[in-house]
């Protein structure tokens, strides 16, 4: 008898234990994982918590505000700051999900670029989108988009990003839609239509990736031929000796801003984070190793030229676009419902 | 003739059940980046790296503490509700097991989003809390089962030799119900202990970064990339489940030499 | 009797924690699931003169156009942002037409021309008819686009082509459901006949080996495949290595990926109920078939194989019921085509915020099991095999 009490006295005391949140958190930083959150980690997260002599958690991000959401209807926030996408930083903000940043609080302000300076977020890099490969298994280098929906000279697998948010832009750009226009077909239905069918021959061999260090990880072992991707990436896995190429060939740029989730018990220690993430020298040693472009306008100076180069800049988005968070968020939601059920027929 | 055929069905089968993680698990210990054979040498560095490198060793941790308060909080309901449905009619007893045992056969993910929105909107989300109460959910059931079968085994003479010397209701259940049940609740809590230890579905719904679990570390990292620190975590939850067989074969034998 | 008084205050004791353990933890959040797919509190709550004025009349006039503004202008800025993601996700562009409407409903006139001069979208009936179907309290949109019917103008319901996406996706989860419950039934059976039949050592070795698979996490076999099936993998490379194939295959990422990791995952499930139903078929007979001059084959398929065949049915149901709810092994070693009806579930959670269609696909697959369920009991009465060898263990 007195053996069995004593076990529900034990069961309750753990339960009780193990039901304690931590009270006085660690840093929470979520980000998108991979390599570009090795080096974030030992670029930004270590140096700024020994810094302040604080701990950090790292968690991972697939995109979406579902985390966000969900955090500012339980007032649980587990998040400190988030690096997220344009469209969904400004849905974000105007539901109130992320943090207004103070911006007087921020002293680099004045040295980054206007699009990084946004009323929830602070534009930390500049990502570019665009055709990757893998040089030993490819054959024949591709030379442009078009190439992607070769199967023939390129038989295999393809890979794209989950959804149609970069991918739809891509696809007209492959069918000879300059970028100036990419977005004006793309509002029509015509347009739609028009990405769809391209799109169509290779519906059976596509492949969707949620983390972006999946196509990466891909192409590595041959699971696709050819894969849409972030540049940085694949240019951080080629200087570790991993055979991949980003063809810079109509890139889509797009900003990652760093944002604060709505009652982040950490808020001002994110915000001094936002700041220190923006420093030129910081930024310049990022991009020297994970070659996303710098929203410190005086961060490619302090870069070697050949690390410079690697960065969507210059010459490499001179056949770019400039990614619309404006289209996404407006049409995201019915072209999103078109593309499942495609994916799915 | 329809021996070779037996053969080497059997043969067949018992490679593709037994042969995936023996071959996959020495990759662990090989000393390449890549999980490929043949090994370029012997090596417990991707151990270091799994103990180094968060959020693994933490997660381990949390998967810890969440399985242990989950097999408390299953032996403790699991069973009550089946030394409780023992009690009871026929009837009372089939739809009362039913009961108990469904979540067994609910899809993870329905009760993921249930439990999700439900206890969001309660506000235990987040926190260890409700991954307890989920992996509660999940466990219970199999603590009851293992519970009312060692029951059900149990010699009714027994109960009706100690009443006939005028053992109290109460004195009975506790001297000679309980004890012989008692391979039931170790197994039970064996079984709900590896329930929470490797639940993914409801865990992906419920855990944050500060309580995430080892499967959900797990999970991830297979969507981020495949190193040799995924083997790792795979081998090490493999020797939990060893551990585990081993445990209930010593339970079971234990109870047979009875 | 009074025993059976006792006994029942006993059992009301003991089952009260866990029956409202259950009630509070299990039935409640299932329930919940239920007012979620036609929950539409988030939107109707906000407009509370609008859906009045609704209630009277369904034509958008000049005082539908006064219930908009008034119901606009008592909103948050952050709400209004919500109720316009709401309504876009019935048709694009409303989040920004709601948005700049309830920025600027101060100093629009209460009419309908006014509204219409501001955005020429308000003069669209289409729109109306979003925002009259959407501020009602109780919606049946999610259904509809699930079930891909919608209500026609003859009262009836239609189907236009390419609507039926989640019917397919159903389809396709018992497609799924079927290859692999066919799968595991063939490549168990014989180990089920071993661990039933064989020698003791066999015995002895595959039990331990569909224990231990058994009690494996669901994860770590499906790395496993993850690892072997790589097209630099493991497979691969023996296949080539043994010079069966020139080039690698593609195994991953695809129907043959997610079948084989599934199989293998599910396979204990459909061999526990089989070795213990066989356990029971006694030996004697087969060898009395045999001495009455029965080949082995023969007497194998007449006494033998027709005996198990309630073994099969119970470990081919419990992996097929198992199987519907699949989620990890597909997501991880499957492609888009290769996707169960969880998978949409889950994604409707992570990236749509859509929580009520993730309501009515998980109705879906409750229906379908619980329909499983019930119509196995059925066949079990007809069939008059007894309640044995219960499935249990997770589902993944």
């Amino acid at each position: 008898m007195l053996g069995h009490l004593k076990l529900m006295a034990v069961s309750a005391i753990a339960l009780t234990a193990a039901v304690q949140s931590a009270s006085a958190r660690d840093l929470v930083i979520a980000g998108w994982g991979g390599n570009y959150q090795d080096v974030q980690r030992e670029v930004y997260f270590r140096p700024f918590a020994a810094d302040k002599g604080i701990g950090f958690t790292e968690a991972t991000y697939l995109g979406g505000l579902v985390e966000a959401k969900t955090m500012a209807d339980t007032g649980n926030v587990t998040w400190d700051l988030v690096i997220v996408e344009g469209a969904d930083l400004q849905v974000g903000c105007d539901e109130g999900l992320f943090e207004e940043i103070d911006w007087s609080q921020v002293p680099l302000k004045d040295e980054l670029i206007p699009e990084a300076v946004q009323p929830c977020g602070a534009g930390n890099v500049v990502i570019g989108t665009g055709l990757a490969y893998n040089r030993d298994t490819v054959g024949e280098a591709p030379t442009s988009l078009a190439d992607f929906f070769d199967t023939v000279k390129w038989p295999g697998k393809r890979g794209l990003r989950a959804g149609p948010r970069f991918n739809l832009e891509l696809v007209l750009m492959a069918d000879g839609v300059a970028p100036a226009d990419v977005y004006k077909v793309l509002s029509t239905p015509e347009g739609l239509d028009r990405a769809f069918a391209r799109l169509a021959p290779l519906r059976k061999d596509l492949q969707f990736w949620d983390a972006g260090a999946q196509p990466v990880e891909w192409l590595a072992a041959n699971n696709v031929a050819m894969t849409f991707s972030y540049n940085a990436r694949i240019t951080a896995a080629k200087n570790e000796g991993k055979p991949l190429e980003f063809l810079w060939v109509n890139p889509i740029y797009s900003i990652d801003a760093w944002a604060i989730p709505t009652g982040a018990p950490n808020r001002e220690l994110a915000l001094e984070f936002i700041n220190y993430a923006n420093d030129a020298a910081r930024q310049a040693a990022f991009s020297t190793r994970m070659p996303y472009g710098t929203t410190n306008v005086k961060a490619p100076e302090l870069m070697t030229p050949e690390a410079a180069a690697e960065i969507p800049a210059g010459a490499n988005i001179e056949t770019g676009l400039f990614f619309s968070d404006a289209f996404w968020i407006d049409n995201g939601d019915a072209i999103a419902e078109r593309w499942n059920a495609w994916v799915t027929q | 003739m329809s021996k070779v055929v037996y053969w080497v069905s059997l043969s067949f089968a018992f490679f593709f059940l037994a042969a995936p993680l023996l071959i996959v698990l020495p990759l662990a210990f090989n000393d390449s980046s890549f999980l490929t054979y043949p090994m370029e040498g012997f090596t417990f560095r991707w151990f270091g790296v799994f103990f180094d490198t968060p959020p693994w060793l933490s997660s381990l941790a949390n998967s810890f503490k969440v399985a242990l308060g989950t097999t408390l909080a299953a032996l403790l309901i699991g069973g009550l509700a089946a030394m409780g449905v023992m009690l009871l009619g026929r009837w009372g007893r089939i739809v009362m097991s039913a009961l108990f045992v469904s979540p067994l056969v609910i899809p993870s993910v329905v009760l993921g989003v249930a439990m999700a929105y439900a206890f969001g909107r309660a506000g235990w989300g987040g926190g260890y809390l409700s991954l307890v109460f989920a992996h509660t959910i999940l466990a219970a059931p199999l603590v009851f089962l293992a519970v009312t079968t060692s029951l059900m085994g149990l010699d009714p003479e027994l109960d009706r030799a100690a009443a006939s010397m005028g053992a109290s209701r109460w004195r009975r259940f506790h001297t000679v119900t309980l004890p012989l049940a008692m391979p039931g609740f170790a197994t039970g809590a064996l079984f709900a202990f590896i329930t929470s230890f490797d639940e993914v579905v409801v865990a992906l719904f419920l855990s944050t970064p500060q309580t995430q679990t080892l499967p959900i570390t797990l999970f991830s990292s297979l969507r981020d990339r495949l190193e040799p620190t995924i083997v790792v975590v795979a081998l090490l939850l493999s020797i939990v489940s060893c551990l585990f067989i081993l445990a209930l074969n010593r339970l079971q034998r234990r109870g047979a030499g009875r | 009797m009074p025993k059976l008084k006792n006994s029942q205050i006993a059992a009301l004791t003991l089952l009260a924690l866990p029956v409202l353990v259950y009630l509070a933890l299990y039935l409640a959040p299932l329930a919940s699931i239920g007012r979620l797919s036609v929950d539409n509190g988030a939107l109707s709550q906000r407009f509370p003169a609008l859906s009045a004025r609704f209630g009277e009349t369904e034509a958008p006039d000049d005082a539908a156009a006064a219930a908009l503004l008034t119901d606009l202008k008592a909103m948050a800025r952050t709400e209004r942002a919500e109720a316009g993601r709401l309504f876009n996700q019935e048709l694009g562009g409303m989040r920004s037409l709601i948005i700049d409407t309830g920025g600027a409903a101060t100093q629009i006139e209460p009419t309908l021309s006014a509204l219409t001069a501001f955005d020429p979208r308000w003069g669209e009936p289409a729109i109306w008819e979003v925002v009259r179907r959407n501020v009602e309290p109780i919606t049946w949109r999610h259904f509809q686009r699930a079930t891909g019917l919608k209500p026609s103008a003859e009262g009836g319901f239609e189907m236009s082509p390419g609507d039926d996406v989640y019917l397919r996706i159903l389809l396709r989860t018992f497609v799924i459901g079927l290859q692999v419950t066919a799968l595991t039934l063939l490549i168990g059976y014989p180990l089920a006949y071993a661990a039933a039949t064989g020698s003791r050592r066999v015995q002895a070795v595959v039990l331990m080996a569909v224990l231990l698979s058994f009690w494996t996490s669901l994860l770590v076999r499906t790395t496993a495949w993850v690892v072997l099936l790589q097209t630099n993998g493991l497979l691969n490379g023996l296949l080539m290595w043994l010079n069966l194939i020139p080039e690698p295959l593609q195994l991953i990422f695809n129907r043959f990926g997610a079948v084989v990791a599934m199989t293998h995952v599910l396979l204990p499930f459909a061999i526990l109920p089989m070795i213990n139903v066989m356990r029971t078929i006694p030996a004697a007979q087969t060898q009395a078939s045999r001495s009455l001059g029965a080949g082995p084959v023969e007497s194998f398929l007449r006494v033998y194989f027709p005996q198990s065949l309630r073994g099969v049915a119970v470990g081919g149901g419990t992996v097929f019921i198992l199987a519907l709810g699949f989620y990890v092994t597909p997501a991880l070693t499957g492609g888009p085509g290769d996707q169960m009806l969880s998978y949409y579930i889950a994604d409707f959670v992570r990236r749509g915020l859509n929580w009520g269609m993730a309501a009515v696909l998980s109705i879906f697959l409750l229906v379908c099991v619980v329909a499983l369920l019930v119509s196995g009991a059925l066949l079990r009465r007809a069939f008059g095999w007894s309640r044995s060898s219960a499935a249990s263990g997770g589902t993944g």
